[in-house]
């Protein structure tokens, strides 16, 4: 029994590395985050009260051949995470909610101030510069790739 | 005798003409300076903040919100460099943020998220009826956009450029959004002289 249960596992695991597999070809450098300022104690509604907004920015590297997409991130440090795009016609900015950043083959994509950048909604601490904190990012064909963001 | 008199004289007309050198700026110089309207709101400490009483400093203007997860915190993170860079020069200047959020941006909001930056920063707000008529003479853009899809609730779209004004009241340069701060602490340190 123990051996067809072995055998069994030693089947599926590997087909199942979804956790960060060695072979992801997506990498994320300069990881970053802004200083912010958590959501008061009792506000229940995320940012609909006050405070609690923040960005975080990275470079989306992909050293595989297939493109790949950005479809979700997850932190401890905030209630919800969302993928945002700032764009600027002339002089005025503008922000939206994206459903995904593409990540093409062989390429890479900036997630920066005025662009893209991970949104964090209804932070639970405040973000001081020199803190760290993890990040999850999922993408649609690599999987799961962890990161820490710096503040600064 | 006399003609030695002309030359010299002349030559002082010349030097005085050729003394005061034209400012140069590496933001965006407006081709004739603007006389910068007045207005008083409130900074996060309570005190009334009147762009009147200002004379003898510069300012630098920006109009954001604190929701703003990107453009707003670059621009004052930005400002706390350039703010260091000036080192003592910076004694002569304010760095003023007015909120295009009111709903949002109390007075104690923009106290805590001055503070993140430099709480030397003057966080701005008023009532809608205070602030219309600024964001009106400063040609701000500011329009409200509901997001029901997103934890926000609404983003501002809104003029991601600073304006800055000199110590006589005129408004001289317009920096885009990502002007670097060396740049900022030069355009400052003319108007300084």
């Amino acid at each position: 029994m123990r051996k067809i249960i072995l055998l069994f596992l030693a089947a599926i695991l590997p087909a199942c590395g979804v956790l960060a597999p060695a072979g992801s070809p997506i990498r994320a450098e300069d990881v970053w985050s802004r200083p912010a300022v958590a959501m008061p104690e009792g506000d229940t509604e995320t940012a609909h009260g006050t405070g609690g907004t923040g960005a975080v920015f990275m470079t989306l590297v992909n050293n595989g051949q297939e493109d790949d997409r950005l479809l979700s991130a997850q932190t401890d440090v905030a209630k919800m995470v969302e993928i945002h795009q700032t764009t600027m016609e002339d002089d005025v900015m503008k922000m939206q909610q994206v459903a995904a950043i593409e990540v093409p083959g062989g390429g890479r994509v900036e997630l920066e101030p005025g662009g893209y950048h991970v949104m964090l909604i209804g932070l639970n601490r405040d973000l001081v510069e020199g803190n760290r904190f993890s990040v999850i990012l999922t993408f649609e064909k690599s999987g799961v790739l962890m990161v820490e963001a710096e503040v600064r | 005798m006399n003609n030695l008199r002309h030359v010299s004289l002349l030559l002082c007309l010349l030097l005085v003409a050729c003394g005061s050198p034209q400012p140069s700026f590496r933001g965006n110089e407006l081709s004739t300076p603007i006389e910068a309207a007045d207005f008083g709101l409130t900074d996060q400490h309570g005190q009334t903040f009147r762009l009147s009483e200002q004379r003898g400093r510069v300012v630098l203007l920006f109009f954001g919100y604190a929701s703003c997860p990107d453009v707003c915190p670059t621009t004052l993170g930005i400002w706390k460099q350039a703010y260091a860079e000036l080192g003592d020069d910076a004694e002569r200047v304010r760095f003023v943020f007015v909120t295009v959020d009111p709903e949002r941006d109390t007075q104690e909001r923009m106290g805590i998220h001055m503070a993140l930056f430099n709480p030397n920063f003057i966080g701005l707000t008023g009532t809608p009826e205070e602030l219309e008529p600024v964001y009106q003479a400063y040609g701000v853009v500011h329009e409200k956009e509901a997001m029901p899809d997103s934890g926000l609730g609404y983003q501002i779209t809104h003029t991601a450029s600073a304006y800055l004004i000199d110590a006589d009241g005129y408004w001289r340069v317009r920096h885009l959004f990502g002007t670097p701060a060396e740049d900022l602490a030069h355009d400052i340190r003319q108007l300084l002289q």
